[in-house]
């Protein structure tokens, strides 16, 4: 890393776009989770496109490794930019105020994107447990995975936790995905309005997608 | 006309010094003729507590008409008042009730220690400014003023961004206390305009570099910063700010 | 001439008297100019702009400021716009001609070589902004636009919407950090200098008080410059900010600078009227308000209707009836001067009866609010803002108040005092404006001094004189401290009743009423008892808490205080003495038949230099006689 990358990645603004970087491909990588998930509504019994598709993932064979590696990474350098952030931000002011209002563009989500933010890595370890590592290291071959999903859904705790893990999700995506516009320098009277929008809607739509499994599953797999 | 009279009870944070801790304290002010401005309020009280024998409240002031960037201090959890595009010298008493508490803080920042009471040390500001908000141009080798032709849209929008007032109001009202609206102002002045250009990247560079060494916060994106300046400068400057700053990084010359 | 007063002014024909000089001034050269430490007092548009001039030319500067930024100084509140002879509009404008408007209307009371000097260095003041990226207005071609100001008839002035100040000091400002990040300016900011130190007859330093630490603080230099802006505040109130003093200057005339024209001050005509006795300042309402507005009074005294139920034929709109030709647009102390006199006839409205009307009412009807509004809107809706009236629909409410003080320590040619090595620029000497400033005229003066003016004449202190090495620990500099310290113990001694502020209000409210708009011989000889006097009281009865040794802005306040009680007795004397009507100064006892100023040529042609001569002594006048070869003396008429 020459001396000007690291500079520029050790900068509040390096590091708020390398945030928004990170951030933006973990929204890709949520769509196409959807997608995917989405998948169970066209055999609601038996999972057979599901199934179909993890088995299309599992042809990729090694490579299937790198795309693993390649999201962790991308996950823990958000994590770790989201702590020095967070860290930083809370030095910068070592006395509150007794009395501090809030204004302009501040929400429940902007104002709490550490929070999401943790609740969602928290969950995202547990979903890990839950599926991907439930046979070890190894990824179970599609037709186990099929069975644990309808296995863990259908226990009501499990299905309610998804349920507040897609919310979650929501929220932290509907600032995240305008912050990181802004973050780089993507601002214009043109398109604010669109993002603005974009944003609140793809936060609705995560939201709604991923709680909409645990319910269906409440619904269907009992 | 001559005004209403007002009675308010003030929470005031009372410090001596950087080194003191500091602690709220109450005062109760009767019978305010509503025409006053807030500061006026403030000398009426100051010279009661002078002939009780108190110290009187200080807080920074000079022009009392909004431009100078001096005065500033947070109402009820408002930096300045919340009333839009307005300093607290410019505010008038007619906009409070009678009976009402008001809750007055200094700005909260690392980065602007608390002097005495609602004063700050905003000199941060000035070294940031030093770092590169100028253009490196001797006295006596400028050319002639209209040799430079500038379109006028590009004039007015680095005079929106140049009307800043450094008076802090974009930290102390940050969630973050983060000084971008102040740097992407001026960063955006000179990046709008012709004669900024020569510097264009050591500028940004080298403001944010020492913005960042200040102990400034981050950006969340929330846009208090914007909410509560005076001078309504916006939060494309930030996003100016960030396409300056990725340039200059790209085309880095290490 | 008096033959202490050497005003320098060099020999030739007006239009090369700068060059020559400058032709015939010494030089360090650059490898020897930061062997010269050159303390700035005061960043301003005068002082930011010379500390950072002279740092790039590689002297090394220190610079002090009262306030927690340079960016701060009161040259920020400049709402107008700046003077230069650039002709750019093609209306035959000129060095010339700019010349001969200031000189004009500053009623033929300053001195031509450097009014002309102003006039030539203009342009360049422009060249200089727009390099440091001043966003002045602009056409839509590109080209820098221009307006008319004050009444003048060529479109000279250049502007940043109404913030020309701030956008000016921002540009000296960026300049001067540029030379601190340099290593080359040591700015210390918070600082307020409390004393002159003369070493050998020369300035050689300063004391200054560390406004946090409380601490004196000694600073040594081979030159020391004094931009220390203006001293309105004598009046208590005026639109000046609240930390503008006369200390330091004050200070600077008892160790040996003469206080030139104390007397001319600039009172403003629109201001926004004083509401209550709480009041600690007035606000500017631009000038430019009169172009549409008509100023106006009941013709009954003490009517109190409000003022749409006045009917037009009980309206006097006295400046059209007196002044048939200039109507609203009559110059600045005209119209103040009426408003004050249709307000001493008990004609003015509103609750304190001080304050006239200012009616938009016609322009609406004949222009349409919009076009009012897109003329306005920031005026109107700054108007409202402070008074909670909207002007639109009813008359706005002005009256007149301090604003600019001509006078200042009087300087020569090259802006040096009668203390050599004591330089003063900008609104804290006496230079270029007379008895009368012309409008957008003390941004360009002050960036004039500092930018193009000292930076050449300051060798010829440097390296035209000898005098010897000094440190801050030399007796000179040790019992100036001792001098600044007794003082401010004092101050905190006489743990009286009364606060600073209602000393300050008394003080000024003399200066107003006998020292103001209009005066006469009873009225300043009665100011010359009654300050005395307060003064006394003040020093017997002033409360101020608190340590030396901390943040105590009563005991700032109380300095300057004490400073403007003194400073106060030599205005009213300077106007004593001058028994002519010039620009602001309007000495009843010299008026036309028709009530309008009456200057006297014969005797007065003079600029005042005041001397101290010791506490408790009489001040003694110099004169420095004004020689006009370039232009002829006219009585001004606006009827
Ligand atoms: C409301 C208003 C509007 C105006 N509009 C115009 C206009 O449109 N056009 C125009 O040409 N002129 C205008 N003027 C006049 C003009 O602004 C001033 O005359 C000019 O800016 C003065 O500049 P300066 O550098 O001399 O002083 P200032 O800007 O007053 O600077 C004085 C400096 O000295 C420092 N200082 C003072 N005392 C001490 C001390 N004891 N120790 C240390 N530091 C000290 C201060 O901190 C400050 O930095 C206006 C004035 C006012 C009040
Ligand atoms: C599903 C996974 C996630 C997605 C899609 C996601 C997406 C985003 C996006 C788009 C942003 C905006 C970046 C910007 O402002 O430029 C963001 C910001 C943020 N994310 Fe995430 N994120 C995810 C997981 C996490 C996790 C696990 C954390 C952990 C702690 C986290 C913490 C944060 C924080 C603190 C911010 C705000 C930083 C700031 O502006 O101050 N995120 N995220
Ligand atoms: S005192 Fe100058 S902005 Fe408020």
């Amino acid at each position: 890393m020459s001396n000007g990358t690291g500079k520029f990645l050790s900068s509040s603004l390096g590091k708020k776009f390398v945030m928004g970087l990170t951030g933006f491909l973990l929204v890709a990588f949520m769509i196409v989770h959807l997608l995917e998930n989405l998948s169970l509504y066209v055999d609601v019994d038996h999972g057979s496109a599901f199934i179909a598709w993890v088995e299309k993932l599992h042809l990729l064979g090694p490579f299937i490794w790198v795309l693993e590696f390649g999201l962790a990474l991308l996950f823990g350098v958000h994590v770790w930019m989201a702590l020095k952030l967070t860290a930083e931000n809370r030095a910068a002011r070592p006395t509150p105020y007794v009395m501090k209002k809030t204004f302009g563009e501040s929400t429940l989500a902007s104002r709490n994107m550490f929070v999401t933010g943790v609740l969602i890595l928290g969950g995202l370890i547990l979903h890990l447990i839950h599926f991907r590592f439930s046979k070890g290291l190894h990824a179970p071959a599609p037709a186990d995975l099929f069975a644990r999903v309808r296995e863990v859904l259908a226990n009501p705790i499990w299905a309610g936790f998804y349920v507040v893990f897609g919310i979650l999700v929501g929220i932290h995506v509907s600032h995240g995905f305008r912050s990181a516009f802004q973050s780089f320098g993507a601002n214009h009277p043109r398109i604010n309005c669109c993002v603005r929008r974009c944003s609140v809607a793809l936060g609705v739509i995560l939201a709604l997608g991923f709680a909409s499994f645990p319910i269906m599953a409440l619904i269907s797999w009992r | 006309m001559s005004g209403k009279r007002i009675s308010l009870t003030l929470k005031v944070w009372r410090q001596e010094s950087a080194k003191d801790a500091g602690k709220m304290a109450t005062y109760e002010v009767k019978d305010i003729n509503d025409e006053m401005s807030f500061l006026e309020m403030l000398d009426v009280l100051n010279e009661q507590l002078v002939t009780k024998g108190e110290r009187p409240i200080t807080f920074d002031h000079d022009c009392r008409e909004g431009i100078c960037g001096a005065c500033g201090f947070v109402i009820n959890g408002h930096a300045h008042s919340k009333e839009k595009e307005i300093t607290v010298c410019q505010l008038h008493m007619r906009k409070f009730q009678d009976g009402e508490t008001l809750v007055l803080e200094p700005w909260r920042a690392k980065a602007f220690p608390v002097l005495q009471d609602l004063m700050v040390d905003r000199s941060a500001f000035d070294r940031i400014q030093a770092a590169g908000g100028y253009t490196s141009v001797h006295t006596g080798s400028a050319v002639d003023a209209n040799s430079i032709l500038i379109p006028k849209v590009d004039a007015d929008a680095a005079f929106d961004a140049a009307t800043c007032i450094g008076c802090g109001a974009c930290v102390a009202s940050c969630k973050n206390a983060s000084a971008m609206l102040f740097v992407g102002a001026k960063v955006s002045q000179f990046a709008l305009l012709p004669q900024g250009q020569v510097e264009r990247e050591r500028r940004v560079k080298a403001m944010v570099e020492r913005m960042d060494a200040e102990g400034f916060g981050n950006c969340t994106n929330e846009y208090e910063c914007e909410a509560a300046c005076p001078k309504g400068i916006s939060v494309t400057n930030i996003a100016r700010m960030n396409r300056e700053f990725l340039k200059a990084a790209v085309t880095d010359q290490g | 001439m008096s033959k202490i007063l050497d005003s320098k002014v060099p020999d030739g024909p007006l239009a090369d008297k700068w060059d020559l000089h400058k032709a015939g001034l010494k030089l360090v050269a650059p490898n020897n100019r930061r062997k010269y430490n050159i303390l700035v007092v005061g960043t301003g548009l005068a002082g930011a702009s010379a500390a950072a001039s002279l740092a790039e030319m590689n002297y090394n500067v220190t610079a002090l400021c009262i306030s927690d930024s340079p960016r701060r100084a009161h040259s920020i509140a400049a709402q107008g716009g700046i003077n230069a002879a650039k002709n750019y509009p093609n209306d035959n404008d000129s060095v010339f001609r700019l010349f001969y408007d200031t000189i004009k209307g500053g009623d033929f009371r300053a001195r031509e070589a450097n009014v002309y000097r102003l006039a030539q260095v203009s342009s360049s003041i422009i060249d200089q902004c727009v390099a440091q990226g001043v966003p002045f207005a602009r056409e839509y071609g590109g080209v820098l636009a221009n307006r008319t100001f004050g009444g003048a008839q060529v479109s000279r002035t250049f502007y940043a919407r109404g913030q020309t100040g701030q956008q000016l000091l921002l540009g000296a400002y960026s300049a001067m950090m540029r030379q601190v990040a340099r290593g080359k300016v040591d700015l210390r900011a918070r600082r307020e200098m409390m004393d002159l130190v003369v070493v050998d007859g020369i300035a050689r330093g300063v004391i200054a008080r560390n406004l946090v630490t409380g601490e004196l603080e000694r600073y040594a230099a081979d030159a020391v410059l004094l931009c220390t802006g203006g001293y309105g505040n004598v009046f208590y109130l005026s639109t000046n900010a609240m930390a503008c003093n006369v200390t330091a200057a004050y200070r600077a005339h008892k160790r040996g600078a003469f206080m030139a024209n104390p007397c001319f001050t600039q009172i403003h005509p629109t201001c926004i009227p004083v509401s209550g006795d709480y009041q600690s300042k007035l606000t500017l309402m631009s000038e430019s308000l009169r172009n549409d507005g008509r100023v106006w009074v009941p013709k009954k005294v003490g009517d109190k209707r409000p003022a749409k139920d006045i009917p037009e034929n009980e309206r006097d709109y006295y400046l059209e009836r007196k002044y048939p030709s200039f109507g609203n647009m009559v110059p600045r102390d005209v119209a103040s001067r009426n408003a004050k006199m249709a307000c001493d006839e008990g004609r003015g409205v509103g609750s304190s009866g001080l304050a006239v009307y200012l009616d938009f009412e016609d322009a609406i009807k004949r222009d349409g609010q919009p076009a009012i509004e897109a003329r306005y809107g920031n005026l109107f809706h700054m108007y409202e803002k402070i008074t909670g009236e909207n002007p639109y629909k009813a008359p706005m409410r002005i009256y007149p108040a301090v604003h600019y003080t001509m006078g200042g320590l009087w300087v020569d040619y090259n802006l040096e005092s009668t203390v050599p090595g004591l330089f003063v620029l900008g609104e804290a000497n006496f230079s270029d404006h007379g008895a009368n400033r012309l409008g957008a005229s003390a941004l360009m003066q002050g960036l004039a001094d500092g930018y193009f003016v000292v930076p050449y004449t300051i060798p010829a202190h440097l390296v035209g004189r000898s005098y010897r090495k000094v440190s801050t620990a030399d007796d000179e500099f040790r019992q100036a401290e001792t001098q600044v310290k007794e003082r401010i113990d004092r101050l905190l001694a006489v743990g009286g009743s009364r606060t600073v502020d209602s000393f300050h209000r008394e003080l000024g409210l003399i200066m107003w009423d006998n020292c103001g708009m209009a005066r006469n011989r009873k009225g300043l000889e009665e100011a010359l008892e009654k300050i005395p006097a307060l003064r006394k009281a003040f020093w017997a009865d002033v409360k101020v808490l608190g340590a030396g040794a901390n943040i105590n802005t009563e005991l700032e306040k109380a300095g300057r205080v004490a400073d403007f009680l003194e400073f106060g007795e030599l205005m009213c004397r300077d106007a004593l003495v001058r028994e002519e009507s010039c620009g602001g100064h309007f000495r009843e006892e010299s008026q036309t038949e028709e009530g309008e100023a009456k200057r006297d040529d014969e005797k007065y042609c003079y600029v005042a230099a005041w001397e101290h001569a010791g506490d408790g002594k009489a001040p003694v006048m110099h004169k420095e006689d004004l020689v006009f070869e370039n232009v002829k003396l006219t009585q001004r008429s606006y009827k």
